[in-house]
């Protein structure tokens, strides 16, 4: 029998009773600001760098062409510029892979693009669990006069009192917009089209795409971007092109295959032609359990939020399958895909640069992409200001005179324009299918059939 | 003229007694829910094999269901301790079985290292190169190989049962006389404390579990199909139902339980060890929450630090149906509420259902294990047996507050100067303390003064918060007629809720008013006619007469930074204007009537008090406290949201009073101090680095340790300790006089009538 140890991170002497509330564990505060973390060698920018997530190299090209940065190292003695940067860890549900993507980022910007004009990037971080956790990161950032713009991880609690401190004060940028508030909220900024784009694309897929489609079953998450997504985005949708015929049953955040299982026959899985589950990635696996406990398999469409790590793990450690994801599954998402890289796009730069620089085994497959184009789009911005004239209003002034093409999202960005979700300034999705432990572009800006849910 | 106060009593008495036995409320309530079926389905368009189809979809939940209740009835018929963190400990043995299976270790709770204090020191003399021994993160048992099944399954039931023992003697057995409030305390500080090691360990993410029963479909004739696992599960849960109903009718060892649970003084005289049963019970609770925590995970394929914890509530319905005694109607409870509920899911989706503007009426599915439990109530008045205990401890002292004008001006003259003065992450955690010192002081006036125990006070809050929203949002009402109507509302949600009060007290309370809380979260604040739909609840800032006090109005006076300090003041002048009314509600005759109350009904009806008034006083005025509370932070967020105001925010409050002094005033300002994000926690973090996420386990063990060593909070030990020293001067006074004995302090006299002895209750 062997016991496994941790060091203890003595932060200071403390005396008496209080200095046992000194724990051992707690190395790191909520808040906190850092630099350039990874202790990868980075190439200079301009040439090309070995990527340690074994996607070959790739060249800065892309990057500084798009940021307008210069190769090479940020300079150390320059003032560093700061971004706050806001996301939801620790609690149910947890996004812990946007912050390693924009913290990937970040580094990436400060070893390979010459920071910001020279000056060093620095993110400081606030996570959220809770409603005072958004309340108290958006004043932390509100009162720090270096911070001039926010961006956002995944939020879906604390957006709101968040916002309610920030938005009209400082920009803000939000990763990837899931709640109602993402996408409400006057004064925030979102450059994807979001969960309203991706679910109504994935409505018109479809109802367009797909063969003789009449009846649909979707389970939802039983929070409010859940029930958004369903009943004032999906279900229209389907309407407006005659399937009429849509079920859709809530499940808790927190929801099992045993819940699943019920869900799935109160939707009435078993006779529809298309099973949607606008659930997360715990959801998705728990509905594929329950596919196999019912004996079912449907054709099944349904958001990026179902492909990653964890998926991956269950089918081919637990289940001892050779598949990445569930077989014949479809997908949707920005209109590029992980799985099927390409320059254009940024997402091969993306791909190499965040095994790079993000944690061994970093989830590069769900929120972190977003925010790793979202950083390089800030820096883009912060470039074309000038590191010495950076404000808030000269930030917004480059959102609103932004229209794309935006890294790793199809189609052009048209900030404000749409007057039900005023953040959402990306308007086209697209969907992959796996299948034969291969994925496809099915309708995405991979194969010129983006969807355009407005136009469509 | 009403009724004497002894016909009150007499009545009361009467209406206490059972309306029907224990089999027939089993019996109603799944004919009940049968009949229900077999008349909607009459009126539905639906086939009947598709509605039977649904119906057995809820097989596997009403094993989780059935398996945690008999967790809890047997704890109860045990120890008479309704265990609240039944479902925790099923969900943290589901976790030790994991990681053995997984990794082949054996993980240990984040305790502090107390030798880094040792390290500390020794480095800051100077020797940096000095260190300690590590502290242990785990145990590897096999090698660092994962285990197999079998041996993974016995090593997570050996934990399971140091940890039913770990129960009994460090919790349970101390306080096996302590009133139910200090039981129900030290279950949920239990469950507060599983659950904050599993977050701190695995974080809150599920993770995923390997299957011991493969996921196939089983086909019955007429096209039925449920999955295999959620079969074995059931028949699984139902032997079991079997077993220990045999184990409790025939062996010596249940008889002499039962014979405990009847009358403790008896079973001692016969022979028995009242301790030693108690303390078996334990070990075989969380032994079958174990075992059954284990295979749950395994057919649900993953596990989380919630599903199993919340499984808690339609646990309790089951298990108050069954009397918190017979397993057998426990566990077809179970099952009749899992199979109602997935009918209702099914029912759900057909047109003809009710609608809002996004979709299904919510909360419905939600709501019934609360119905249950308040049908299953009314049916039985007093549905949880009492048991023959030695002697029972009293309730938390509840001091007659003095020397108000000092002890009002001096903390709020502090409050203000630190609001004006200090930087705004403090100004921030004085607003949240000030905050939840409301939601604290309706506690104390429900809990504190009438012993009534409530998990819905932030649901009532919550109530007033929506309230608000709507009344800002949608009809312009001005501050502060929207706060004062909207406290108003939540002061009737209370007076709801003191319905079921008026027939059950105790545990049986808090088992309704969690279920209640669970129903009206779902039912009420995720309609989007009262959360806002698309745009949320929102909440805008509060003007009087071109004031501008909102937290994020930006002011020139003191920093200029947010929050804005008048906030703070704001807050503060409600916290003062509050304590001021209940301390006066404490000193005046009503307060002797709510304490009578609280020391025994009984004894006050006989009185005269009107025991059913001053209860709906209690619950009304802690409700409109609470709306107050609710308002506050609306205001604050700007915005009001389910997750706010949930059950769990409930537990976590009830915690927190309990710790700083639910009996008084000072322990309610001492509760908000310390709530999570509050003014001790800012503290903790600025001044000793402890990162929040330690809250709840610092706030779940203080509870443990309050209920056990100091069961009247933090403001009790301050007070005990003050009158020991003035006792202590007042001995050295008397020795150097040596003429006069020293007079016992006004709070220790004895009560010569019974006014007084409401004070001294």
């Amino acid at each position: 029998m062997n016991m496994h140890w941790h060091r203890p991170t003595v932060r200071f002497v403390a005396f008496a009773a209080a200095g046992f509330l000194t724990l051992s564990a707690c190395s790191s505060s909520k808040s906190t600001k850092t630099t350039s973390g990874s202790s990868t060698t980075a190439a200079a920018g301009g040439t090309t760098a070995t990527t340690a997530g074994g996607s070959g190299t790739v060249s800065n090209d892309y990057a500084l062409k798009y940021t307008g940065g210069t190769a090479g190292a940020a300079d150390d003695s320059k003032t560093p510029i700061t971004i706050g940067f806001v996301n939801e860890e620790g609690g149910v549900p947890s996004f812990p892979e946007a912050t390693q993507g924009v913290q990937a980022a970040a580094d990436y910007v400060n070893k390979e693009l010459g920071g910001v004009q020279g000056h060093k990037l620095v993110l400081e971080k606030c996570l959220v669990q809770t409603e005072e956790d958004g309340q108290k990161c958006g004043t932390q950032l509100a009162n720090d006069p270096k911070v001039q713009v926010v961006l956002t991880g995944t939020l879906v609690v604390g957006n709101q009192s968040l916002y309610s401190v920030l938005a009209g004060k400082k920009p803000v940028i939000i990763g990837n917009p899931l709640p109602a508030p993402d996408f409400t909220v006057k004064g925030t900024t979102a450059f994807t089209p979001g969960s309203p784009g991706v679910v109504e694309g994935m409505a018109v897929f479809i109802a367009k795409k797909l063969q003789n489609v009449h009846k649909v079953a979707a389970i939802y998450s039983n929070n409010p971007a859940g029930t958004v997504a369903f009943t004032a985005l999906f279900k229209p949708i389907l309407a407006k092109f005659g399937i009429t015929d849509v079920t859709g049953v809530p499940v808790a955040d927190t929801a099992t295959s045993t819940d699943y299982q019920q869900a799935l026959q109160s939707s009435g899985a078993a006779k529809a032609d298309v099973v949607v589950p606008l659930v997360t990635v715990q959801g998705c696996i728990a509905a594929y359990d329950a596919f196999q406990a019912l004996g079912i398999k449907p054709t099944t469409v349904t958001s990026g939020l179902c492909f990653g790590t964890p998926m991956t793990q269950h089918l081919q450690k637990d289940l001892g399958l050779k598949d990445q994801v569930p077989d014949g599954w479809y997908f949707g998402g920005y209109g590029y895909s992980y799985f099927i890289p390409d320059a254009a796009s940024g997402m091969t730069t993306y791909l190499a640069k965040v095994h790079q620089y993000g944690p061994p085994n970093v989830e590069y497959t769900g929120f972190a992409g977003p925010d790793f184009a979202d950083l390089l789009t800030i820096v883009k911005f912060l470039n074309a200001i000038g590191a010495d004239k950076i404000t808030s209003d000269a930030i917004n002034a480059q959102i609103s005179a932004f229209h794309g093409p935006m890294m790793l999202v199809a189609g052009p960005m048209n900030c404000g324009a749409n007057p039900v979700f005023p953040s959402l300034c990306g308007t086209e999705m697209g969907v992959e299918q796996y299948k034969g432990q291969k994925w496809s572009a099915v309708a995405d800006a991979l194969n010129n059939s983006a969807i355009d849910p407005a136009k469509a | 003229m009403g009724p004497s106060g002894n016909a009150r009593g007499r009545l009361a008495l009467r209406l206490r007694k059972p309306l029907i036995s224990l089999p027939g409320i089993g019996v109603m309530v799944v004919g009940a829910a049968v009949a229900l079926v077999v008349i909607l389905s009459a009126l539905s368009p639906t086939s009947a094999k598709e509605q039977l189809q649904n119906l057995l979809g809820g097989t596997g939940s009403g094993a989780l269901y059935a398996a945690i209740a008999l967790g809890i009835v047997l704890t109860f018929r045990g120890s008479g301790v309704v265990n609240f963190a039944n479902g925790a400990t099923a969900m943290y043995v589901g976790y030790v079985y994991n990681d053995l299976r997984r990794t082949g270790k054996l993980f240990l709770p984040p305790l502090p290292n107390p030798l880094a204090l040792i390290q500390g020191v020794v480095h800051k003399a100077g020797a940096h190169k000095f260190s300690v021994l590590d502290w242990p993160t785990s145990i590897d048992f096999n090698g660092g190989k994962p285990f197999t099944l079998w041996p993974a399954i016995v090593l997570a039931l050996v934990f399971a049962l140091l940890l039913g023992l770990l129960f009994h003697f460090l919790v349970f057995r101390p306080l096996r006389h302590a009133p139910p409030l200090a039981k129900v305390v030290a279950t949920v500080g239990i469950f507060l404390v599983l659950q904050a090691i599993v977050v701190l360990r695995f974080t809150s993410q599920a993770q995923p579990v390997r299957f011991i029963l493969k996921k196939r479909p089983v086909k019955f004739p007429g096209g039925i199909t449920i999955g295999r696992d959620q079969l074995i599960l059931a028949g699984l849960v139902v032997a079991i139902t079997v077993l220990l109903w045999a184990v409790f009718r025939f062996s010596r060892f249940g008889l002499a339980t039962r014979a405990a649970a009847e009358n403790e003084k008896g079973a001692v005289l016969l022979g028995f060890s009242p301790e030693f049963l108690a303390g078996t019970n334990w070990v075989l609770s969380t032994l079958l929450a174990g075992l059954l925590g284990i295979l749950l995970a395994s057919v649900n394929s993953s596990l989380d630090p919630i599903t199993f914890s919340l499984l808690i509530v339609p646990a309790l319905g089951a298990a108050l149906l069954g009397g918190f005694s017979s397993f057998s109607i426990t566990t077809a409870a179970a099952f009749a509420i899992a199979w109602s509920q997935a009918w209702l899911r099914f029912i759900e989706t057909k047109h003809w259902f009710p609608q809002t503007s996004q979709g299904p009426v919510p909360g419905v599915v939600e709501a019934l294990p609360f119905l249950v439990i308040v049908v299953a109530l009314f049916l039985r008045g007093r549905a949880l047996p009492e048991r023959g205990t030695i002697s029972s401890g009293r309730l938390p002292f509840a001091p007659r507050p003095n020397h108000m004008v000092v002890r009002t001006a001096f903390p709020a003259a502090v409050c203000v100067l630190a609001l004006f003065t200090l930087s705004s992450d403090w100004r921030l955690a004085i607003i949240n303390s000030l905050v939840g010192m409301v939601i604290c002081l309706s506690l104390v006036v429900l809990t504190g003064f009438v012993g009534q125990i409530s998990l819905a006070q932030m649901t009532i809050a919550g109530a007033a918060g929506f309230t608000l929203s709507k009344l800002v949002t949608s009809a312009n009402v001005p501050f502060p007629l929207g706060p004062l109507i909207a406290a108003i509302v939540a002061a009737g949600f209370g007076l709801l809720t003191a319905i079921p009060a008026l027939r059950v007290r105790g545990v049986n309370l808090a088992v309704v008013t969690l279920a209640a809380a669970v129903a009206i979260e779902n039912f009420v604040f995720r309609n989007p006619s009262w959360s806002g739909g698309l745009n949320g609840a929102n909440v805008g800032p509060p003007r009087l007469a071109g004031l501008k006090f909102g937290p994020n109005d930006v002011t020139k006076v003191g920093d200029g930074k947010l929050p804005n300090p008048f906030f703070g003041l704001f807050c503060l002048v409600v916290v003062v204007l509050l304590a001021l009314m209940i301390v006066n509600v404490r000193r005046s005759t009503t307060g002797r009537q709510l304490l009578a109350v609280r020391s025994n009904e009984r004894a006050a009806a006989a009185a005269g008090v009107n025991v059913a008034g001053a209860k709906l006083l209690a619950f009304g005025l802690a409700a409109f406290v609470a709306g107050i509370g609710g308002a506050l932070s609306g205001y604050r967020f700007g915005s009001v949201t389910p997750n706010t105001f949930g059950s769990i925010a409930s537990l976590t409050f009830l915690a927190f009073a309990y710790l700083g002094g639910i009996s008084s005033v000072t322990g309610a300002v001492l509760g908000g101090i310390i709530v999570a994000n509050g003014v001790s926690f800012t503290a903790l973090q600025h001044w000793f680095h402890v990162d929040p996420k330690f809250t709840l386990l610092l706030g779940g063990l203080g509870l443990i340790i309050t209920a056990i060593l100091n069961p009247e909070g933090i403001a009790g030990a301050v007070r005990e300790a003050g009158l020991r020293l003035e006792g202590l001067g007042r001995r050295r006074r008397s020795s150097e006089d040596k003429t006069t004995p020293p007079a016992a302090p006004a709070d220790l006299v004895e009560p010569r009538t019974l006014a007084e002895a409401g004070d001294s209750a």
